[in-house]
């Protein structure tokens, strides 16, 4: 979300002459449209200073600029706030800052600040599994599919109580070798089958595999029907937006699949990312013409995440109003009922 | 009619709290004798003596949010009684006993149903307005008794009879008594005791001292720092007043982090305890204590913690044992662990101070590469010159951070509780110079504590004055990221290394037994003398971050320890806004008492 723009020659000489400048410019994300008022805070990092922080707030201009100059010796980090608008780099995402060779010579910054539109009530959970409020769900069948329902926030039948499968995944995996360490490996298995005596579990080769193994892994999304599909998220995910993701799915460019290979040991290993996120559009009915009727949609933060054991992990917000692409959550509105499983903290919209 | 506590502390007073409490199985509770302020960060040292400035038991009112966790929740289920009386003006609750002060609620307070009886540790509004309310004493007089006030008897008359009570210290050897007192037309109508033991909450705890363990490189005791004040060595623990046949069968141990001194791990023990306990936590707790309070040479606590661990083996604990450590602390569990001394059932890592490739070696980050060195070859880093060394034939082969731990995982069942909030350990990308890293040194006069600074002591390794102030504040500065003035490549680079060589020069021998040996000395422990001072971590700490794999699970704290993500503006400002280093246990129990749940539900540590 950095995009540079003109800054004046004469901005940035001083900036060099007497601390280090950043210029903000804040922008409708939506409307594209210029924001006045905004409330932009810059935190110049200075551990040499008493107080270390210098926190400077200004409002932008009619232009949607503001100018800061301070001395960052370790960085700087921003965040805007506007009445109206989600908050960019403030508790709840993640944080914007500059390293101290970045801030060097001043910096500039376009930020698209994401509107409050119409926040609605929507499913909205983390998948679960036997830990209290976090952790993950089991991939209940290796190397076959299996439906889920994004309303019901279980697998569907035989695996769950699922009735309709927004969307279709097949795990599998295929044992590589074991993980080169330093320890041989009748130290670990010892050590491994201890753990599981110690929890009055059942300790057999194949958990060892699993423990001690490299592996390759593969996870395919699908979906049941024609015309759905997901979208992957990336320009557009910004981690430094409590929204972070756009507020309507798109009505096009869904992928009928898509296929996450992985690998547990090497430089890429466990190479997946929370900055990205997915709409997916479901539950579609075509009308005479093959034209859409009617569809369902949902949205997932981060990647499907998935390991050897087959534990998976996902974050999704889904609209059981058909038709309806608006997926801008109302945090106080979760559809689920209290208490269920993966539904606590949920404060993202 | 019953006085009913919450007796196994699930929040709710209900019939699983009926029947427990008898004369000869009495309702246990602490002295409200430490001294908390506002809703984070206190030193929760019990034992405060007798100035109400000091002694949240005598201070008269709720000693702000933090001071929460120091009440328990009484019910008085008097509505079946109360409704046989057309005008409860006729009525008046009164108390009398010992070592008692009650919450008083203020005018028109809607009270609480004994079902929200833990509300005012589990809900912050309701924490927020009785963080300063008032308190008044419990009399002494048995004819004299403390009228509960006409509000009360309504709110009982509802079914929400619920007192927050506290217990101010007695002298040793009394015991904390409790009477109600019920007046009809101010005629005493009848009296019901509620049996009640009170006593220090170092009595409720085991502690284990393992500070002797912590030796100088000339193999001294490494003696105490005075910085943050001293363990005045009177101090006590038994669990006289939380015997083990109160306890499961499980056992709860705590290590407490870096520059923490004798008298500060009381503080720690105290209040993790006390959070665990008023949760529902049932296993026996033992608190450890260590020395790690070394100034601003966090080297040489890192060097100490690893002694620590190797000596665990000390603590004599069976049966299911959830051991938890935060920060340094996980120096000494993840040595404790990977060594053999100690093996618990599960281990939770709370912002843990060791470096993510301790546990899985392929985390290494360009980022944590310092400035000076980026051009230069990774082989020639003091990081990797493990591997030039076949590690089944030369202990030289293990003078790494790369797997140091890789068997805590495989050993036990191991949860990361992180926070990328967290400003001890922040990544801090983009900013690797050593010279630049050293000003987080400047903050603060008594430990490293500033933002970064994790990073900064890692990026200082090695260096010297000229090229890091911060060096000089390390007692053993070596190799790490300094150059070698006089490096030769022709001798290659066991015997010249790129990097300033150590300072057992018996390492860069190129006879094997002679550098072998040499690594492989215990007394001191060479390796951890490496480890701790000239051999950088390679990857962030565990504390900001994810560990990838199956064995270790890992719990965001800043997503899974907040409700809705509400935290204190309290010391908590600009950059410093997230779930940082010790929030863990400074911010106040209505705050963060989720992630004590997962911890107590993640060992099912409530089971009876």
């Amino acid at each position: 979300m950095r995009t540079s723009f003109y800054i004046p020659l004469c901005f940035l000489l001083a900036s060099s002459l007497f601390g280090q400048a950043i210029l903000v410019k804040v922008v409708d994300d939506v409307t594209g449209s210029l924001v006045e008022g905004a409330e932009v805070t810059a935190i110049y990092d200075n551990p040499a200073s008493p107080k270390r922080y210098d926190e400077q707030i200004k409002q932008t201009d009619e232009e949607g600029e503001v100018r800061f100059n301070g001395i960052g010796t370790l960085g700087a980090s921003l965040r805007v706030n506007r009445n109206g608008y989600y908050g960019f780099g403030v508790t709840n995402a993640e944080h914007f800052r500059y390293s101290s060779k970045e801030l060097k010579g001043g910096v500039e910054e376009i930020i698209n600040l994401r509107p409050v539109i119409e926040p609605i009530a929507l499913y909205a959970k983390r998948t679960e599994s036997k830990t209290y409020q976090s952790g993950r769900v089991p991939v209940p069948v290796v190397n076959d599919w299996c439906g889920y329902d994004l309303g019901m926030g279980d697998w569907v039948a035989p695996h769950g109580n699922g009735k309709v499968a927004d969307f279709l995944l097949r795990f599998d995996r295929e044992f590589v070798r074991f993980e080169k360490k330093r320890t041989p490996l009748d130290v670990r298995r010892k050590a491994i089958r201890g753990k599981y005596e110690r929890l009055g579990k059942e300790f057999t080769e194949e958990v060892f595999k699993l423990e001690a193994g490299d592996w390759d892994i593969r996870l395919e999304i699908a979906f049941p029907g024609e015309k759905e599909g997901l979208i992957r998220v990336e320009d557009k995910f910004n981690p430094h937006s409590v929204l972070r993701m756009p507020h309507l799915a798109p009505e096009k460019g869904y992928a009928p699949d898509y296929t996450y290979s992985l690998k547990t040991y090497g430089e890429s290993a466990w190479n997946q990312t929370d900055d990205v996120g997915f709409f997916l559009r479901t539950r579609v009915v075509l009308d005479e013409d093959g034209e859409i009727e009617s569809a369902n949609y949902a949205k997932v933060y981060g990647d499907f995440k998935i390991e050897q054991d087959g534990d998976l992990s996902f974050w999704y917000y889904f609209n059981p109003e058909v038709n309806d692409r608006n997926l801008e959550f109302d945090p106080d509105q979760n559809l689920f009922p209290e208490d269920t499983l993966g539904t606590s903290s949920f404060y993202l919209p | 009619m019953d006085l009913v506590p919450d007796w196994n502390r699930d929040g709710k007073i209900d019939n699983l709290d009926r029947g427990k409490v008898t004369e000869s199985n009495p309702f246990r509770f602490w002295f409200n004798d430490d001294d908390d302020t506002g809703e984070v960060h206190n030193d929760d040292i019990p034992k405060r003596g007798n100035d109400a400035d000091a002694n949240d038991g005598f201070s008269g009112r709720v000693d702000g949010m933090r001071d929460l966790v120091d009440f328990f929740p009484l019910f008085f289920d008097l509505e079946e009684f109360l409704d046989n009386f057309d005008d409860l003006t006729k009525v008046k609750l009164k108390l009398s006993g010992t070592g008692m002060r009650f919450l008083k609620y203020e005018d028109g307070y809607a009270g609480f149903a004994p079902a929200d009886a833990g509300k005012y540790l589990r809900d912050i509004t309701t924490a927020r307005e009785l963080a300063d309310d008032y308190t008044q004493v419990v009399s002494t007089d048995e004819n004299n008794p403390r009228d509960l006030g006409a509000e009360f008897v309504s709110l009982a008359s509802q079914g929400k009879g619920v007192l927050l009570m506290e217990a101010y210290s007695l002298p040793d050897g009394t015991d904390a008594e409790l009477k109600l007192h019920v007046f009809v037309d101010d005629n005493e109508l009848f009296t019901y005791d509620f049996h009640l033991k009170t006593g220090n909450v170092e009595d409720m705890f085991l502690h284990h001292d393992l500070s002797q363990h912590a030796r100088k490189y000339d193999g001294t005791l490494a003696g105490t720092s005075t910085v943050n004040g001293d363990y005045d060595g009177t101090q006590s623990w038994s669990t006289a007043n939380w015997p083990d046949t109160l306890t499961n069968d499980k056992t709860f141990v705590f290590v407490h982090g870096y520059a923490v001194s004798e008298n500060g791990s009381r503080g720690w023990q105290a209040e993790v305890f006390k959070r665990m306990h008023q949760l529902g936590s049932n296993a026996r707790f033992l608190g450890v204590t260590w020395n790690g309070d070394t100034g601003k040479d966090y080297h040489k606590a890192v060097f100490q913690a690893l002694q620590t661990g190797e000596a665990f083996g000390e603590i004599s604990v069976s049966g299911d044992v959830t051991a938890a450590g935060h920060s340094a602390g996980n120096l000494v569990l993840g040595q404790a662990i990977q060594s053999g001394a100690f093996v618990p059932s599960r281990y939770y890592m709370i912002n843990a101070a060791v470096p993510i490739q301790a546990y899985q070696a392929s985390n290494e980050t360009t980022d944590m590469i310092e400035e000076d060195w980026t051009s230069i070859n990774s082989s020639f880093y003091a990081s990797n010159w493990y591997e030039e060394f076949d590690d089944t034939v030369d202990v030289r082969g293990g003078l790494t951070w790369k797997g140091a731990f890789e068997l805590v995982g495989d050993r036990t069942q191991v949860t990361n509780f992180y926070s990328p909030g967290e400003e001890v350990l922040a990544k801090l990308p983009g900013d690797n110079s050593a010279s630049v890293l050293s000003i987080v040194f400047s903050v603060g006069t008594d430990a490293l504590k500033g933002r970064g600074a994790w990073k900064a002591q890692e990026m200082v390794k090695g260096k010297n004055g000229f090229e890091s102030l911060a060096s000089i504040l390390m007692e053993r500065s070596q190799a790490g990221w300094r150059l070698n003035g006089d490096y030769e490549i022709a001798d290659g680079i066991i015997e010249s290394p790129r990097f300033h060589p150590f300072l057992e020069s018996d390492l860069h021998s190129a006879d094997t037994n002679t550098g072998s040996n040499k690594a492989a000395e215990t007394s001191p422990n060479v390796r951890f003398d490496l480890l701790a001072r000239g051999v950088p971590a390679l990857s962030y700490a565990a504390a900001v971050d994810a560990v990838p794999g199956t064995s270790i699970q890992n719990v965001d704290m800043q997503i899974d320890g907040r409700v809705n993500g509400i935290w204190p503006t309290e010391e908590h400002s600009g950059d410093l806004s997230g779930w940082l280093h010790s929030d863990f246990r400074n911010v106040a129990l209505p705050y963060n008492f989720k992630i004590y749940l997962e911890m107590i539900n993640r060992g099912d540590l409530h089971e009876n």
